[in-house]
């Protein structure tokens, strides 16, 4: 599923980010690569912030339609 | 010891590295501009017992050394060309997953490193710890735990990055990789050449790095013929920069943040409130209101305007003035008639009393010791005038930075930014953008300064070239004066006609911004990716020192062109053409000056705008006379300051025949029309602001050019604006055809690419 549908105070995990090379270079700096943990925060305004270790991350409408997640297994 | 070393502030935005830069330097910082960009540049010494022991350089907080933005630029080729004698990487150990990715490129360089764990109070806070051994023998490079919001270990950082600026260090791979082969070959042919730092440039020939090609293009180009370069490598190596290297030295963190049992963190708790879908925007509004109240309002909280009566504040010092009269410089510092001040409105009247009292004192003085009447004017009037105009905008600039430091400090601003950033997109520029043109409503000037702030040049020119279309407080005293003589004038309502203009003035800067965006400053809005720092409590210490930073600046740049510009102004105001000095109390008036007469040349130009020499006013007796010349020398004086031309119309209704001493009676002896007032008061309102502001859009452009066609747009647009405003109130039947014209030039504009695109179609087929 894509981030933009994705539920508040909820873990999911990022398995694919499909945007231009320079978007997901920054994204990479940021540690925002295929395989990390993150918690949703906050979707709303045309964005959302998410939470990736003790960070809070606000991303804007475009970058959330290209940050494809799933969710964390309960186990 | 020998000459003194350099060392380079690096890390990633909010890890403290500012806190701890102005900790090491405190007032000897030095804040300008990084030449050709418009990125601060910060440097200040490290004094120990009172004497300078070291050069501290604070580099813009990047997130990797990617040749991407201008920060991540800047920084790159001054670790690369500058050679600092050793890097301080700051790293915020509550965020050390992350800090890491420059970390690991920083490693690749030859200069001495050391890493400064930053932060260390909040770890102990929350019941964490850290296992410094186990990172050192992981980095092979001194780590000391501080704390630059408490000062601690300060002096411990200094003194290991001085004793590790004195060893050399060559650069090396800090994470294992399956292409450290490639970077091996790579580096074999940079060492080849005698280039220094070379396993930094080969990983980058390797990424395919833009700055790379360009400045080693012979070695990248050897390195591509021996086959080396692949498409996913950087994807691999910034894949292993996380998992063999940032995430072996998280392990060393013992422990997690303390959250609450829902896992709500404080700053979660307030953001709960301030980005609320709803709520989040009027509540931002709320605020920005307490801002400019407290800052520009001359009545605290509307008491007075609730009915609660004040009587007027004496003060305390009172003296006969030059012509007579008892003059109190203090009256109403307090509180006067119209209620209590704000506290800007405060310190403004403090200035504005010492001015006033170090003016009329010192005329006082020189007309005692029969000192000439230009004398008197040139210290009074000309020099002293002109220097306190500068010093009286401080107050209120300098509170005004202070609010809105206080909510950058504290992290409110970064969610500002997020929840405009959607709204804002539309219009070609990112949310950040609405901080310095929402300043603009106070203070073009601190609003100028605040685009230091945005992401790129040509955003930061747009800001710039719009915000004087934002009312600031100084032209709302033009708008509340000619608001009331409009409505006596012509019947209409005066807060209509003030809420009017300022739409007009959202208007046109909306306008301009989305044609910039088409046109001269056309580029992509860079995707908004920003870390969100933690709510925290600003620093009182941190606080004084940006603020002052900012008036020292501003003071400096600002008075020489202020001070020239009111010497020339009163030298032409007060003399005729054949230099006759025009006192206050003699035959001569102002309409005899070389300014006066200057605008009386210049009228004509005026005359498409509804206030030139088409303004011919029929007395009584039935002779035609022409004081249409007064809109054309107070527009003149606005250029100082904005105030100034309710203040010029003051003086000349005292002067002009037909006036009876205000300024409706003077307006109303010109002869002018319901659409050329309007247009007077649109041409002021969006001309070139005040000279402070001029001065501050100077430097802040840091380009000649681009500085000469932002004068230029702001005469073009004001002028353009107003003729279509007087044309079309005046002579209502040419709406008919000019709305639709405009209307049809903004579309064309707004989808030119398509429309080009569909040429070129055509043409193909």
């Amino acid at each position: 599923m894509i981030l933009k549908d994705a539920f508040p105070m909820k873990e999911y995990l990022i398995s694919n980010i499909c945007c231009d090379k320079r978007t997901s270079r920054r994204l990479e700096t940021l540690s925002l690569i295929e395989g990390k943990k993150i918690k949703v925060i906050f979707i709303g305004y045309g964005g959302c912030i998410i939470q990736l270790g003790n960070a809070r991350i606000a991303l804007d409408r475009e970058i959330q339609n290209s940050i494809y997640i799933e969710e964390v297994s309960d186990e | 010891m020998s000459e003194m070393k350099t060392f380079a502030l690096i890390g990633n935005p909010n890890c403290g590295k500012t806190t701890l830069f102005n900790s090491l330097t405190g007032s000897t910082a030095h804040v300008g501009n990084w030449p050709g960009v418009t990125v601060e540049k910060r440097e200040g010494d490290y004094r120990k017992n009172k004497k300078s022991i070291a050069k501290i350089i604070d580099l813009p907080g990047i997130y990797s050394l990617s040749p991407y933005t201008s920060e991540e630029i800047i920084s790159r080729n001054f670790l690369l060309k500058e050679k600092p004698d050793c890097i301080i990487n700051v790293i915020d150990v509550m965020n050390i997953d992350r800090s890491l990715y420059l970390t690991s490129e920083l490693f690749e360089m030859d200069i001495p490193l050391i890493i400064a764990l930053n932060m260390v109070d909040v770890l102990d806070k929350n019941h964490m710890s850290i296992d410094i051994k186990k990172i050192q023998e992981r980095v092979n490079v001194p780590v000391i735990c501080i704390s630059a919001l408490k000062f601690a270990n300060l002096d411990k950082l200094m003194e290991e990055a001085i004793s590790c600026a004195e060893k050399k260090r060559e650069g090396k791979l800090v994470f294992s990789t399956i292409k450290e082969d490639e970077i091996n070959r790579a580096c074999d042919v940079y060492k080849e050449y005698g280039i220094s730092d070379p396993l930094f440039h080969s990983i980058r020939a390797l990424q395919g790095d833009i700055i790379e090609q360009q400045e080693n293009k012979f070695i990248c180009d050897k390195i591509k013929e021996l086959n080396l370069i692949s498409d996913d490598f950087e994807k691999i190596t910034s894949q292993e920069r996380y998992k063999n290297f940032s995430d072996e030295i998280e392990k060393c963190i013992i422990g997690e943040p303390l959250v609450d049992s829902q896992n709500f963190t404080r700053s979660d708790k307030i953001d709960k409130v301030l980005t609320h879908k709803i709520f989040g925007i009027p509540i931002l509004l709320v605020i920005l209101f307490l801002i400019f109240h407290l800052t520009f309002g001359t009545d605290l909280f509307y008491l007075h305007s609730m009915g609660v009566q004040f009587e007027e504040y004496q003060g305390y010092i009172s003296f006969t003035d030059a012509s007579g009269e008892l003059f109190r410089p203090f009256a109403s510092l307090f509180y006067s008639e119209g209620g209590i001040p704000t506290i800007g409105d405060f310190f403004k009247r403090l200035i504005e009393g010492i001015n006033s009292l170090i003016i009329e004192g010192l005329r006082l003085g020189l007309t005692n010791l029969s000192a000439s009447d230009w004398v008197v004017s040139f210290v009074c009037d000309g020099v002293l005038n002109g220097v306190f105009s500068v010093i009286s905008f401080l107050p209120q600039i300098l509170i005004l930075f202070a609010f809105f430091t206080l909510l950058e400090d504290s992290g409110y601003m970064a969610r500002v930014a997020f929840i405009l950033d959607r709204f804002f997109r539309k219009l070609g520029v990112s949310g950040r953008a609405f901080i310095p043109m929402i300043m603009g409503f106070g203070c073009s000037v601190p609003a100028m300064i605040n685009t230091r702030t945005l992401n790129s040049d040509k955003e930061k020119i747009k800001a710039i070239r719009t915000i004087p279309f934002f009312a600031c407080s100084a032209k709302s005293e033009i708008l509340i004066a000619i608001a009331s003589v409009f409505a006596s004038s012509f019947a209409f309502d005066a807060g209509i006609f003030t809420f009017l203009i300022y739409l007009l003035g959202m208007s046109v800067a909306i306008i301009s911004i989305i044609m910039m965006n088409k046109t001269s400053l056309k580029e992509k809005t860079p995707p908004f990716i920003m870390e969100l720092p933690s709510y925290q409590r600003p620093q009182l210490y941190s606080l004084l020192l940006h603020v002052s930073e900012k008036g020292k600046h501003f003071i400096k740049k600002a008075f020489t062109i202020i001070l020239f510009s009111t010497i020339g102004i009163w030298l032409f105001t007060n003399f005729t053409f054949d230099w006759k000095f025009i006192p206050v109390y003699s035959e001569l008036d102002i309409s005899s000056s070389i300014l006066a007469n200057v605008s009386k040349l210049i009228q004509p130009i005026f005359t498409p705008l509804g206030f030139g020499s088409q303004l011919k006013y029929v007395k009584s007796d039935g002779s035609t006379v022409n004081n249409g010349w007064i809109f054309a020398l107070s527009s003149f004086q606005g250029v100082i300051a904005k105030e100034n031309v309710v203040s010029t119309l003051g003086t000349l209704s005292g002067f002009v025949s037909g006036s009876e001493g205000n300024i409706q009676s003077l307006i109303s002896v010109t002869g002018i029309t319901k659409g050329g007032l309007i247009s007077f008061v649109a041409f002021n309102i969006l001309t070139i602001p005040c000279m402070a502001a001029v001065a501050t859009a100077k430097i802040e452009l840091n380009s000649k050019k681009s500085f000469k066609f932002t004068i230029l747009f702001w005469l073009v647009v004001s002028y353009f604006v107003s003729s279509l405003l007087y044309v079309m109130i005046d002579y209502m039947w040419t709406m008919s055809f000019i709305i639709p014209l405009l209307i049809l030039l903004f579309f064309t504009v707004l989808f030119f690419d398509r429309i080009k695109e569909g040429f070129k179609r055509i043409k193909r087929t």
